[in-house]
């Protein structure tokens, strides 16, 4: 089924991003904090978008789940 | 047909994937747990040293592990939805048996990792960062352990093909709460665990 691909992709490129944000903190890069935080906020909306198919959903929760996401990114990063 | 009117409903505002009373709790357990991050940030900003620190406590590959468990659980239950709307209520319930086998799996490594932190007399009022990680970790802990049980009553429910394509709203209901689960480990674990 297309969906059921499209959530194998999703899963794929979420379990990199995870090992990815792994090697970033424990490499302790400069700047590794703005990748480990995007890279969150990245897989937040993948689950929420297509694990949840919120892609479906009304605007406004579509519009929601990114205000979630931005106080998240700015709220972290500013009192870093 | 029911699944014709659910369909038809998509897209209103009313009716967000697994119904507006989820996602009025999925509002306000997320604004709990990111309100809970950004004061830990903020405590952080004050205690840096300790922080920095007492963070070497915890385990990023345990935690990076879990992180995994909990999303490929989440893929298996977005799974079982379209499986379900296909009317294959058996693969349906396999999928819900295998998102929850992995919550399992996460329950017994937290538990794990709980039990050594206990074990060497970190516990809640260890300092201001344990209290945080007992908190944020704990409830968390809480939520998934519902969810595991909730999965079991609809993994059963599916499996005596009690739901179907046209009356799976609670299925719906189930899999947005599991997901919620995922959402607030991915705001918390980065914050605890990796910065």
């Amino acid at each position: 089924m297309k969906e059921i691909r499209k959530n194998t992709w999703m899963l794929i490129a979420l379990i990199v991003l995870i090992v990815l944000n792994y090697f970033f903190a424990e490499n302790q890069m400069e700047n590794a904090v703005y990748f480990i935080v995007i890279v969150s906020a990245v897989k937040f909306l993948g689950v929420t978008f297509q694990f949840i198919e919120t892609k479906h959903a009304h605007f406004f929760w579509k519009a929601l789940s990114v205000v979630f996401v931005g106080i998240y990114l700015i709220g972290v990063l500013v009192l870093y | 047909m029911e699944s014709e009117n659910i369909v038809a409903k998509e897209g209103e505002i009313s009716y967000p994937p697994g119904g507006i009373l989820i996602w009025m709790l999925i509002v306000l357990e997320i604004f709990t747990f990111l309100g809970a991050s950004l004061v830990f940030m903020y405590y952080r900003g004050i205690e840096w040293n300790e922080f920095n620190e007492f963070r070497s406590y915890l385990n990023p590959v345990v935690g990076t592990a879990n992180t995994i468990i909990l999303i490929i659980s989440g893929y298996f239950m977005a799974n079982s939805l379209h499986k379900l709307r296909a009317n294959d209520t058996n693969a349906a319930s396999i999928q819900i048996l295998l998102g929850l086998l992995l919550g399992v799996l996460f329950l017994v490594v937290k538990g794990i990792e709980f039990y050594q932190k206990l074990e060497i007399g970190i516990g809640l009022d260890y300092n201001t960062f344990f209290t945080f990680y007992w908190l944020m970790t704990g409830f968390h802990f809480i939520h998934v352990l519902f969810g595991v049980g909730l999965l079991s009553f609809m993994y059963k429910a599916v499996k005596n093909k009690k739901y179907n394509s046209n009356n799976m709203f609670d299925v719906e209901s189930s899999a947005t709460y599991w997901h919620m689960c995922d959402l607030i480990w991915i705001l918390i674990f980065p914050v605890l665990y990796l910065i």
